[in-house]
Parts: structure tokens; C-alpha cells; sequence
């Protein structure tokens, strides 16, 4: 069995008489320490695979499993321990708390877990060993970003998962993120996925899912990943 | 419709919470506001009301003299005056269910004027009917029983036709609107406790008392208004114009009067006191003659008591005496016995020889007897013979006789024989001649007949005496034969004679023998009774010594019982001489306590007698003074300003007013406060928006209306409901509390439409600037810059960072929210102040409840130590007064009292005056114990030894200090000053204590003990103190029992109202502190959406979320709570000193209790409000963080 599977799912939100489909009956996997993209335009469902994945929102119907658990019969408690223990996020906004530094960030991800890497440590791999006790309206977007990753990072999640990460980025901090989450997946083993509609970038997964019309339209394998410094959008 | 406008309603029902808050915070801001501002005037406007409907008179004239129909009519001719109703009263004492009521009895005013509400029964109809005001604070009135009447005053008549009547019902009257002012009178203790009409023809005197004025034109007005008192000041002066005059005359209808009483006082005095001095020197003699008395007999008694001891000593004697008698006695009695059988002895023998004597009497006496006989038998035997004898000897005469008187006989027969013959003879020639004659004359002739009778008569007269010479013959005869018999007979007789003779010799012979024989026995008798009778004398002799001795015994016997019956006697004597004597003694003893109750009973009488004629004389100089000071006959003008709680209950509606003042200012900040958040917030979350229709074209005011718009229809709507709902609510509930202490019966809401422009309209106008300063600062920014996402406030280190060992020991949520609380510093301020002024609120209303609840726990329970007091009559007895005291001491031992003097007088100071009771101890030093006299701040103990003392409450009405001088109002035309000798902590009703010599200094007498002050440690249940006022009661001269347990009960009934306000205030205060906390809560976490969903994707739990959040909440909470603490000090100070009554004192310190009790609601508040937010923020979608910063 995949690392991550998804079987036959289906997520409808009902607003008032209408009923949509925001994903109908969605079916993929991937496996473990993989870089996977999920692309597709705004309004496709991609986001709402995301949030089925991370815990953040549970399927009507359908098989959701990572690391071999049956996550789609979650309760919300056991859902907010999945988030808690085997899920990073990286949003594109990054979502970092204000009123905290870099590090204290960082620290906030971890205060609920044992197994967790320093933030020290953690901020010093993403390179900003130099900033830890900035608050983030210090620090620049991309700097901020990668307060996002180690936060995400900091507590050994089985899935590291990004919303349109450099979507507030500019192209060159945007491809120095990608590049860190490229080595992240490489080096470290760690299952990548990224959400995005930017299909530009889908040559350097190792798996691209694109959904059209909350479906999986195509899932194509990239037996030679594109390093990030090559690719160009 | 423009699109901008529908936008305005789509924005409403997208936020409904938000909305709906800012409505809500208006609601309870403007309806506080003007609900506690309208009630002021509303409690005016419903007591005006009630004023008219009840047609309460506008103005009210009293004489000195009494007023006429005269002074009516002339009152009516007055400009302003639109009716006059004349009217009598008179104060006196009610009894019922034994207790005493000072009672101003008016005569019925047939509903014409001062209308009463009659709450039981009936109005009265007949003259013995009456209806009183039932006191809804005292125990009621029972319609159908009877109540009697008593005249306090020394007035010789009495005021009323009856003393009795009957209760048809119960009333209320708009003169006395207040449960607990009912004016001064002066009689009793001068305040009055009830009311009551009976109808006018009860009433004996014929002026009116008082005559009630009304005024059409001041009916139209409002009766506190400036504009009523302008107008009512003017009648007045009219009124008093009209007064001079009117006066006058009545002033010379009466004075000479009342100078003739006074003379007649004068000459009764006189005379009282001629009697009462010669009674005193009676009285005196008497106690004279018994000192005397009791001298002599205490002399008497020593004498006594001498002889008494003497008697004794003879007593003894006598018994000595007596027992040696008694001893010599037993002695003579064992001689006696032994002489006894001697004598006995010899009595035997004697018997024994008189035995032998008598026998031998008796033999000789037989034998004397045989002789005698034999001897009468010899003489009757020759007595017979002589007898028969001389018999023969008397025969043979007879019969000699006999023959003699036989010749003699045949003698007569033969002469008789021979006439016999010679008759017949006669009678045969005597027939012969008649038959010769008849042939001669015939038969028939009567000589003839005649002589024929003759003849045949003669011839019957021959044959008679023929016959009896025949019988003659014959005895004749017979006669010899006889006589030849007895000499027969005699012969025989002498025959036997002869023999006889010769017997008799024979038994002559044989007696004179015997006879010899007979005298040797007398003989020989004599001597033996010569012996006899010797012995016999011996024996006599012997007889006699021994009955001498015995005689001589039981003499001495008897002499000894004698003697011992008389020591008896004497004994007896004796003792019921000791018995006298000390009977003597104890009578002495009695005699001297009589003496000396006879003395004082003098003192007493000398005492009093001094002072009712000093009191007389007072009295009558009073009357002198009387009629001089009556010498300005006045009249007085009295407004319902006068009336008890009239003007109290209007300074009670502006002090509503003070309160309204305040604390919906208050509100209104805090509301405004809250407002300005939330706008502020959601013009910033709007800021896209506001950019957006910038960069369209719109001009920054179109833009600032959409807002306003919306903050306005919240703003108008709230404010509207609060205002028409506070405007209904407040005062109706402030004046249902008042009108436990007034009496108010409709509450009139009035919908001030000034009330409401003020009110709704500051809201508003707070609402609007608060929109527009949240527009104008973000209308301020380009479009460009309002389209970017608003950069988050930047982080910063906050100054406890900078201390290090506190900031390192911290744990890493508490670093986070410690930085929070920092970061929003206007959203900390707005939770601060908010939360503040709520705890500040609930502060106000508990400190409030405190002072209120303090003025029974310290007056009753640390001022006052006695246990309660007795009013007693002024007139009692001095036993009467003993028995009481005996009483009480008899009830419990330890009892200390001290009489005082206790009545209400108008205290005076510059502009002040005040009503006040006037308390005088007849021993300060337990009186001092009785009542803790200490200035309240400083505790420093006061003395009585200053003069006097003054409660607090009333030093600060009258405005004066310690050393101030006050004026106290004696009588209408007399009044003293006295100086504040200090200032005591008090919180009922007002006093001005003093020492005896102070008030006699100020009054010119000394004070007339009304009440008696007891301490007895008595407990406070009612059963005890039941038993305890009954057994007072049971004493003469008790008028009441007043128990402090008691009257601390019913002052807090009185004082419940206050409750009422104090829970509008904390239900008021609540609902503020929660619509503060919701809404700024609210903002928080809106504010915060994005963070609060960013912790949940990074796998919070729900909890750790909430306490993420609501960590700050409860610290702001905290924080505000203890500042609003210290400003609920401030505001209680000033709540409580605005909100006191002029009759009492409230406590000035709020328990600590009460700072617990706001702080705890106050968080408990934030709490609740914490657990509504959590579901909130469980709500919340963790896909807000994935959304774009707006």
C-alpha cells in the first residue's frame, strides 16, 4: 500500500439549495519521500484535497489513509493530533504569530510535542541562524517563509504540506523556497506536497496529480525530477 | 435602492453579532440613563399627581387663638385663594393593644379637602366612630375594635365628647406621605405615631384649629416646580397681611378671658398651697409626737425589763421554796401512814366493845319490856275489875230509877185514864143538843154543818188519845218485866268480880320479883358503857391526832399546789411579760421604721408638694408669659413644604437625580467606549472595501455614511428601546421601593422628550464620533494603501522582558500572552476601563447595601448597648417610679438603668434646621455605658462631661462643628443656645445629648424623666421579649416598652427599600460588565481569527486554543476588576452620601466582603463570557488561515 492514499473521495459542500462537489471522487496515491505537486486552476478542488489531507477538513465518502491509518474516520480530536504529530504546513501567507520572534515560532509548533528538532537547529538549516529573536515584521517574505518551513519542520511531520508557498513571494525568493523544500524532500526523506496552480514548477516533482473539476484529471511521474535552479515560469 | 445602501443592510445581516451588540450596549446605556433621569421627575410628577387628585390643601393658616368663619370668609376674599376649609384637631395619646400612640385627632373633612385612601373599613358616620391611619410599619389597626383616647396636657377639659371609639376603618392620608416622619407635636416624647378623624361634632371647643386653602391656579402647576412656590409664596404674604388684622380681633375676644382664668389660677394656688402648708406642719407634729412616743416607750420597755429580770429571781425562789414543801410533804405523808394502822387497831377493838355493849342494852331492854308488860297487864286487870264494879253499882241505881219512873208512869196512865172518860162524856151530851138542832133549823143550815164539823173532830180527837193510853199500858208492862232481869244479871256479875280479885294479887307478886332481877342487869350494863366510853375517848383522842396530822398534810399539799398553780401563774405572768416586752421592742422597732417612713413619706411630700407649687407657680407664670407672648395674636402660614417627608420626599427624587447624574454618564462612557472598538474594528476589517469604493470614485463622506449608517441604525434602534424601556422600567421600580416608605399610589411615567434627546441623543452623538474617528483615520490612507493588507502590528519586546528573572522563569504561553496583553494597548485599556466600571458599579451598589445594612449592625449593634427603654408617665409616682426599678431588678439583678428625658425639638444652626430628640440621663456615668459615644474616624471616646453631644448625621445637616453653637427651638417664642460638646458617630435619626445641668442651664428647669434606659443582657428572642414588656407593662406609670431587638427589626424593614435600588444597580452593573466583555471578546477574537485558526492547523486542541486566547481575557478581567475596585471606592463614597436620607446616616465603609463579592461577579462574568466565546472558537474554520491577510 501507498504512503498516501486516496480512494474514491468525495467532499460536497451544500450552500443553501446547491450542492458542489468539491471533490468528486478523487483517487491517487503516493508514496512515501516522494515531491509531489497538485496542480490545477483556482476553483478546482485542490485546496480541499489539502485540507483533507492535513486534517484540516474530513471527506464525506472515500478512503483517505497516510502511513497506513485511516484518517477519513477521524474525530476531531483524533484530527487535531494527526495536524499535531504527522502533519507540517506551509501556508502562503506563512500565518506566523506577530507578537513572536522567529524562534518563539518555531517554539509555539513544537510546545505540544517530545520528539522535535530545536528551533535553534531548525532555523539554522533554513539558514536563518542569524535571526532568531526577530519578530516577523523584521524579517522579509522570504525569510518569514522559511520561519514557516522550520516551524512546519521542527516537529518531524510524516507529511510536509504547502499552500501555494511562494505564492506572495517574489521569483527568486519563491524558487529559493521550492529549492529548500526540494533538498528537504531529498535529504531528509521527507513526503513533499505541494499545492499550486502554477503548472510551471510541476516538472520538479517526482509525481504530478492535476485535478480539473474537483477530479483527478492525470497523475504523470517524473522518473527525472527538474532540479528547481532549472526550471523557469 | 444605490448598491451602497443595500450594501449597508447585507453588512448588517452578515453581522448580526456585531450589530447587535452595539444595539444592545445602547439599550442598557441609554435606558440606565434615562430611566434613572426620568424618575427623579416622575416621582414629582406621580406625588403631584397624587397631590391633586387627593386635593391636598396648597396652603394651611393656624392662629395662636383659633380661627373663626369669620377669618374663612376673609380668607377667600384673597386673590389666589379659590376655597377654604375650616378644621379642628387636637393632639392626644391612643391606646390600643397596649401600646401608646401620640395621635393628632382631626375632625372628618367630608372628603372635602386632603382626601384620604381609605385601605380598610369605612369612612366614619356616626360620633363615636373614628379612622385611623394604618401604619403599614406598625402592627395595624383592627377595624371594629375600640380604642380610648387620653389628654397628655394638663388641660382641664377635654378635647373631645368621648374617650372611646370605635375603628370603622383605615386610612392614608396625602398630608403624611411619609412611613416614618409624622411630624412633632408637643405632647409625649413630641413625635407624632398616627392619625385620625372622628366627626366634627365630637369636638367640644368651637373656633377651628386650622383653616386649608386651596388655590386653582397652584393645582395647575406642579407642586415642586420654582413656578408653585413662586405663586404660593405670594398668597402667603397675603395671607399673613390679611393675619395682622384678623388677629387683632380675635386677640380681644379671648385675652380677657384668659386673664380672668389666670386670676382664678392665682387664688386657687393660694389656697393649694395654705393647705398643702398646714397639712405639712400636721404631718410634721405627728412625726413630733411619735418621736416622743418612742421615747417614752423605749423607757418604758427598760422598766419592764428590770422588773421582768427581778421576777425571774422570785420565780427561782418559789420553785426553791415549793420543792422543799414538796419534800417536807412526802415525809409527813410515810408519818401518817405509819399512824394509820395504830388507829385502825384500835378502832377494830372499839367496834368490838360497843358490839358486846349493845347486845347487853338490848337483852335488858327485852327484859325491861317483859316487866313493863306484865306490869300493864296487873293495872289493866284491876282496872277492869274496879270498872266492872262500879258498872254493877250504876246498874242497881238504874234500875231503882227505873221502878220509880214505872210508878210514876201507871200513875199519869190512871189520871190520864179518868179524862179520857169525863171527854167522852162531854162529846155524847154535844151530839145529843145537835140532833135537837137540826131538827130545830134543818141539815142544811150552815150553823149547823158547823157545828156538826165540830163535834165529828173532837170525837177523832177522844179515839187518838184512847189509843195512846193503850200504848202507855202496854211499856208499862214491859218495863217491870225488865227491870226484874237486870237485878238478875247484876247478881252474876259480882260472882265473877271476886274471882278476878284474887288472880290479880297472884301476878303482883310474880312482877316484883323480875323487877329485882332487872335493875342487878342495869347495873352491871352501866359499868361495862363507863369502860366503853373511856376507851372510846382514847381512841377519839388518837383519831383526832391523826386527822390532825392529815389535815395538817393536805393542807400542806394543797398550800404546795397552791403555791405551784401561783408559780405557774407567775410564770405564765412572767413570760407574757418577756412576751410584752419584746412585743414592746418590735413595736418600738416598727414605730421607728413607721417613723422613718413618716419622715420621708414628709420629705416626699415636702419635696413634691415644693414642686407642684413650684411647678404651680411655673405654670402660672407660664400663663402670665403666655398671655403676654399670646399678646401678639398671630396667625401662621403654613405650606405643604411643612408636611413631614414633603420636601423629604422631593430631596429623595433629586437625589435620584444626583445618582442619574452619575452613573449613566457612566454607562454612557463605557458604552462609548465599547462602540468605538467594535467600529474601529470593522472599519478596519472593511479597509479593502473602503479602498476599493475610493478608488471607485466615492467621496471619503459617502464612504464615512455607509459606516455611520450602519452604526446609527444600531445606535438609534438600541437607544430608542432603552429609552422608552428605561423610562418605564426605572422608575416604576424606584418609586414601588420608595412608596414602602411613602406613601405614592400610581406611578406616573413620563416620556420626556428632552429626556430622550439627551439620552438617545448623546449616544448617538458618542456612536457617530466614534465612527468618524474610525473612518477618518483609515478614509486618511490612499486607495493603493487600504487595497494592500494592513501590515501586522509589528512585535515587540515588551518592558518585562527586560526583567529577566521574572521573564525566564515565565513558561512559554505565559511569555506569548504576556506580549499580547501589550501588543493591543488601546483594546487593554477598553477591556480595562470597561470591566472597571462594572466592578465599579456592583462596588457602588454593594457598598450602598453595606451602608445601609451598618447603620442597623453598628447603631443597634456596637452604638447602642442597652437593651431597649420604658417611656414611663411624666406624673408617675416615686414608688411608682421604685416598683419599676424593682421590677426590672427583679427580672435580672445586674440590670443597670438610668431615667431620661427624651423629646423632639427643631434644632437650629444659621439657615439649617433640623428636627432632633433631646436626651437627658439622670446618671451620665451608666448612660455613658448605655450608648458608646465616640467620634466615628478616630474612635477617641467622648464624654457627656462636655455638656453635650451631637449625632454625627445632624452636626452635618445643621453645618456645625464641636464648639459650634446651636439654637434649640424651646417653644414658639422661646428658644436657648447651647455649644456642640462633640460629635458622635450615630446613624438613626438624630440626637443632642446632654448632662442634666446642661439642659437645665438651657431650659431654665430641670428635664421631666419621660423615659427610663435599662441595660440587662436580654436575649433577643421574641418569646422573652414578649414576657419582658409584659411584665413592664404590668407596672403603673408604664406607658411602652421599646426593645432595641425590636426596633432594629422593624428599621430594617424600613431600610429593604434601599435593597431594591441597590439590586437595579447590581443587575444593571452586571449586564454592562457582560455586553463589555462580549462585545470587546468578540473584537479580540476577530481580530485574532487568523492567528486562532493558524494554532488549530498546527494541531491545538480546542482547550489549549481557548486558553490561548482567554488567558488574556481573564488577565485583563482581573486587572480591570482591581482597578475598578479602587474606583468603586471613590463612586460608593459618592453614591452613598447622595443617596442618604436626612433621617439617618449611612455607614461609610464598604465591607470587605463587598470587594469580594464585585470582584467575584465581575470575573465570574468574564468567565461565563469566556465559555460562550469558546464555542465561538471552536467554530472557527481552520481554512480562515489559509485565506489572504485583508
Amino acid at each position: 500500500m501507498a504512503f498516501v492514499t486516496l480512494d474514491n473521495v468525495y467532499k460536497r459542500y451544500h450552500m443553501g439549495e446547491v450542492t458542489i462537489n468539491a471533490a468528486d471522487g478523487m483517487t491517487f496515491d503516493i508514496e512515501k519521500g516522494e515531491f509531489v505537486i497538485i496542480v490545477g486552476p483556482s476553483g478546482s478542488g485542490k485546496t480541499t484535497v489539502l485540507n483533507m489531507l492535513g486534517g484540516m477538513d474530513t471527506c464525506d465518502e472515500g478512503i483517505i489513509s497516510v502511513d497506513g491509518a485511516r484518517i477519513d474516520g477521524y474525530n476531531r480530536k483524533k484530527l487535531t493530533e494527526y495536524r499535531r504529530h504527522d502533519i507540517g504546513f506551509i501556508f502562503q501567507f506563512y500565518n506566523l504569530l506577530p507578537n513572536l520572534t522567529a524562534k518563539e515560532n518555531v517554539e509555539l509548533a513544537v510546545q505540544t510535542t517530545k520528539d522535535y528538532i530545536p528551533a535553534a537547529e531548525i532555523l539554522e538549516k533554513v539558514g536563518l541562524g542569524e535571526r532568531l529573536d526577530n519578530f516577523p515584521a523584521q524579517l522579509s517574505g522570504g525569510e518569514q517563509q522559511r520561519v514557516s518551513i522550520a516551524r512546519a519542520l521542527s516537529k518531524r511531520p510524516k507529511l510536509l504540506l504547502c499552500d501555494e508557498p511562494t505564492g506572495a513571494l517574489d521569483y527568486n525568493t519563491g524558487k529559493m523556497i521550492l529549492k529548500l523544500l526540494q533538498d528537504t524532500c531529498r535529504n531528509d526523506g521527507m513526503t513533499v506536497i505541494l499545492v499550486t496552480h502554477n503548472s510551471a514548477i510541476a516538472p520538479m516533482a517526482d509525481r504530478v496529480i492535476k485535478i480539473k473539476n474537483s477530479k483527478v484529471s492525470r497523475v504523470i511521474m517524473n522518473e527525472n525530477p527538474t532540479p528547481v535552479e532549472e526550471i523557469e515560469w | 435602492m444605490k448598491a451602497i445602501n443595500k450594501n449597508i443592510f447585507r453588512e448588517i445581516s452578515h453581522s448580526k453579532g456585531r450589530f447587535m451588540s452595539i444595539l444592545l450596549i445602547c439599550t442598557i446605556g441609554v435606558g440606565f440613563f434615562s430611566g434613572v433621569k426620568a424618575t427623579g421627575n416622575d416621582m414629582k410628577i406621580s406625588a403631584d399627581n397624587m397631590y391633586d387628585e387627593q386635593e391636598l390643601f396648597d396652603l394651611r393658616v393656624l392662629s395662636t387663638f383659633g380661627l373663626t368663619e369669620d377669618d374663612a370668609a376673609a380668607i377667600l376674599e384673597i386673590d389666589g385663594v379659590s376655597a377654604v376649609y375650616t378644621s379642628k384637631y387636637s393632639d392626644l395619646a391612643v391606646h390600643y393593644d397596649d401600646k401608646e400612640y401620640l395621635t393628632r385627632v382631626y375632625s372628618w373633612n367630608n372628603d372635602e379637602v386632603n382626601k384620604v385612601f381609605i385601605n380598610s373599613g369605612r369612612k366614619p358616620e356616626s360620633e363615636n366612630e373614628c379612622i385611623i391611619s394604618g401604619n403599614r410599619l406598625q402592627d395595624g389597626f383592627k377595624i371594629g375594635d375600640t380604642i380610648s383616647l387620653a389628654d397628655l396636657t394638663d388641660a382641664d377639659e377635654f378635647p373631645l365628647e368621648h374617650e372611646e371609639y370605635t375603628i370603622v376603618g383605615t386610612f392614608d392620608t396625602p398630608m403624611y406621605i411619609s412611613m416614618t416622619q409624622k411630624g412633632s407635636t408637643t405632647i409625649g416624647d413630641g413625635a407624632l405615631d398616627a392619625f385620625m378623624y372622628v366627626t366634627e361634632s365630637n369636638f367640644t371647643q368651637e373656633v377651628y384649629t386650622e383653616i386649608y386653602i386651596r388655590s386653582d391656579e397652584l393645582t395647575e402647576m406642579q407642586s415642586y416646580s420654582d413656578e408653585y412656590a413662586e405663586l404660593r409664596d405670594a398668597i402667603t404674604e397675603r395671607l399673613e397681611e390679611l393675619g395682622v388684622p384678623r388677629s387683632e380681633i380675635r386677640y380681644d375676644e379671648v385675652v380677657g378671658e384668659a386673664l380672668e382664668e389666670l386670676a382664678d389660677g392665682e387664688k386657687e394656688l393660694a389656697d393649694a398651697k395654705a393647705e398643702g402648708e398646714q397639712e405639712l406642719a400636721d404631718a410634721r407634729a405627728e412625726i413630733e409626737d411619735a418621736e416622743q412616743q418612742i421615747i417614752d416607750g423605749e423607757k418604758e420597755l427598760a422598766d419592764a425589763k428590770a422588773e421582768l429580770d427581778d421576777g425571774a429571781i422570785q420565780l427561782e425562789d418559789a420553785q426553791k421554796e415549793l420543792d422543799d414543801a414538796y419534800q417536807q410533804i412526802v415525809d409527813g405523808k410515810a408519818e401518817l401512814l405509819a399512824n394509820q394502822g395504830t388507829i385502825l387497831d384500835a378502832e377494830r377493838q372499839l367496834q368490838d366493845a360497843r358490839l358486846e355493849i349493845e347486845n347487853g342494852e338490848l337483852e335488858l331492854q327485852q327484859a325491861e319490856k317483859l316487866l313493863k308488860e306484865s306490869k300493864e297487864q296487873l293495872e289493866s286487870g284491876q282496872a277492869e275489875i274496879d270498872k266492872n264494879l262500879a258498872e254493877m253499882e250504876s246498874g242497881r241505881q238504874q234500875i231503882e230509877a227505873a221502878k220509880q219512873q214505872i210508878q210514876q208512869a201507871e200513875s199519869e196512865y190512871n189520871a190520864g185514864y179518868a179524862q179520857y172518860e169525863q171527854g167522852l162524856a162531854q162529846l155524847e151530851a154535844g151530839e145529843k143538843q145537835l140532833q135537837e138542832a137540826i131538827l130545830i133549823y134543818g141539815e142544811d143550815n150552815p150553823l149547823i154543818i158547823q157545828q156538826k164539823g165540830e163535834l165529828e173532830a173532837n170525837r177523832i180527837i177522844l179515839e187518838q188519845t184512847k189509843l195512846a193510853l193503850e200504848s202507855a199500858k202496854e211499856q208499862i208492862d214491859a218495863g217491870k218485866a225488865e227491870i226484874e232481869e237486870n237485878e238478875q244479871t247484876i247478881a252474876s256479875g259480882e260472882e265473877q268480880i271476886k274471882a278476878a280479885q284474887q288472880q290479880i294479887d297472884e301476878g303482883w307478886a310474880q312482877y316484883n320479883e323480875g323487877l329485882a332481877d332487872y335493875q342487878a342487869g342495869v347495873e352491871a350494863l352501866e359499868q361495862g358503857k363507863a369502860d366503853y366510853i373511856v376507851g372510846y375517848e382514847e381512841y377519839l383522842e388518837g383519831l383526832e391526832l391523826y386527822n390532825d396530822g392529815l389535815a395538817q398534810i393536805q393542807d400542806a399539799e394543797r398550800q404546795y399546789n397552791e403555791g405551784k398553780a401561783t408559780l405557774e401563774e407567775k410564770r405564765l405572768e412572767y413570760e407574757d411579760g418577756v412576751k410584752q416586752y419584746e412585743d414592746g421592742i418590735a413595736e418600738i422597732e416598727d414605730a421607728k421604721i413607721k417613723l422613718a417612713d413618716g419622715k420621708k413619706e414628709y420629705e416626699d411630700g415636702l419635696a413634691t408638694f415644693n414642686k407642684e407649687i413650684s411647678d404651680a407657680e411655673q405654670e402660672i407664670a407660664d400663663a402670665k408669659q403666655k398671655i403676654a407672648d399670646a399678646g401678639e395674636a398671630k396667625w401662621y402660614v403654613f405650606t405643604r413644604d411643612d408636611n413631614p417627608g414633603y420636601t423629604e420626599y422631593s430631596s429623595n427624587a433629586e437625589r435620584i437625580d444626583n445618582i442619574a447624574a452619575i452613573f449613566p454618564v457612566f454607562f454612557l462612557l463605557v458604552a462609548g467606549l465599547v462602540c468605538l472598538t467594535t467600529m474601529s474594528r470593522m472599519v478596519e476589517e472593511n479597509r479593502t472595501q473602503v479602498g476599493t469604493l475610493k478608488a471607485l470614485g466615492y467621496s471619503n463622506n459617502r464612504i464615512m455614511a455607509h459606516y455611520m449608517a450602519y452604526a446609527l441604525v444600531a445606535a438609534v434602534i438600541g437607544s430608542l428601546i432603552g429609552a422608552f424601556g428605561g423610562m418605564i422600567l426605572f422608575p416604576n421600580v424606584i418609586i414601588y421601593a420608595y412608596s414602602i416608605m411613602y406613601i405614592i399610589t400610581e406611578v406616573y411615567c413620563e416620556f420626556s422628550l428632552f429626556n430622550i434627546i439627551i439620552s438617545a441623543g448623546s449616544m448617538i452623538a458618542a456612536i457617530a464620533l466614534t465612527v468618524f474617528f474610525s473612518c477618518k483615520k483609515v478614509l486618511a490612507e490612499t486607495p493603493a494603501s487600504l487595497m494592500r493588507p494592513k501590515a501586522p502590528k509589528a512585535g515587540k519586546r515588551v518592558l518585562l522582558e527586560r526583567i529577566g528573572f521574572i521573564w525566564n522563569n515565565m513558561g512559554f504561553f505565559a511569555k506569548v500572552s504576556g506580549r499580547n496583553l501589550f501588543r493591543y494597548k488601546r483594546r487593554m485599556f477598553m477591556t480595562v476601563v470597561g470591566i472597571a466600571g462594572c466592578t465599579a458599579l456592583m462596588m457602588a451598589g454593594f457598598g450602598l447595601k453595606n451602608s445601609v445594612s451598618d447603620i442597623i449592625d453598628l447603631q443597634y449593634g456596637e452604638i447602642y448597648n442597652y437593651s431597649g427603654y420604658i417611656a414611663v408617665e411624666d406624673d408617675r409616682t416615686e414608688s411608682e417610679e421604685q416598683a419599676l426599678y424593682d421590677e426590672l431588678l427583679d427580672y435580672e439583678p445586674s440590670t443597670l438603668y438610668t431615667p431620661a428625658f427624651i423629646k423632639q425639638y427643631t434644632l437650629t444652626s444659621g439657615e439649617n434646621n433640623v428636627q432632633g430628640y433631646i436626651t437627658v440621663a439622670e446618671d451620665s456615668a451608666v448612660f455613658e455605658g448605655m450608648i458608646d459615644f465616640h467620634k466615628r474616624i478616630s474612635g477617641e471616646k467622648l464624654s457627656l462631661a462636655n455638656g453635650t453631644i451631637m449625632t454625627e448625621k445632624l452636626a452635618k445637616l445643621l453645618g456645625v462643628s464641636e464648639g459650634d453653637e446651636i439654637t434649640i427651638q424651646i417653644s414658639d417664642s422661646k428658644s436657648s443656645t447651647v455649644t456642640v460638646g462633640g460629635i458622635t458617630e450615630h446613624y438613626a435619626s438624630h440626637y443632642l445629648y446632654m448632662t442634666e445641668e446642661m439642659f437645665s442651664t438651657a431650659f431654665g428647669k430641670t428635664p421631666d424623666y419621660n423615659m427610663v434606659y435599662f441595660t440587662n443582657g436580654m436575649s433577643e428572642d421574641e418569646a422573652v421579649a414578649e414576657d419582658f414588656s409584659e411584665k413592664m407593662m404590668a407596672c403603673d406609670g408604664v406607658l411602652s416598652v421599646i426593645l432595641n431587638a425590636k426596633s432594629s427589626n422593624s428599621f430594617s424593614d424600613m431600610l429593604g427599600m434601599i435593597d431594591m435600588v441597590i439590586v437595579v444597580l447590581i443587575v444593571s452593573a452586571g449586564a454592562l460588565a457582560f455586553v463589555v466583555l462580549y462585545n470587546l471578546t468578540n473584537v479580540n477574537i476577530t481580530e485574532r481569527i487568523r492567528e486562532i485558526a493558524t494554532l488549530k492547523v498546527l494541531g491545538f486542541y480546542d482547550h489549549e486554543v481557548s486558553t490561548y486566547v482567554f488567558r488574556e481575557n481573564i488577565i485583563l478581567s482581573l486587572m480591570g476588576s482591581a482597578a475598578g475596585l479602587l474606583l468603586g471606592i471613590v463612586l460608593c463614597q459618592f453614591v452613598v452620601q447622595t443617596a442618604e436620607i436626612d433621617e439617618v446616616m449611612f455607614g461609610r465603609e464598604i465591607h470587605a466582603m463587598s470587594y469580594v463579592y464585585s470582584f467575584v461577579i465581575t470575573v465570574a462574568f468574564s468567565l461565563i463570557v469566556n465559555l460562550i466565546m469558546t464555542t465561538v472558537l471552536k467554530k472557527i474554520s481552520m481554512v480562515e488561515s489559509l485565506k489572504s491577510v485583508e
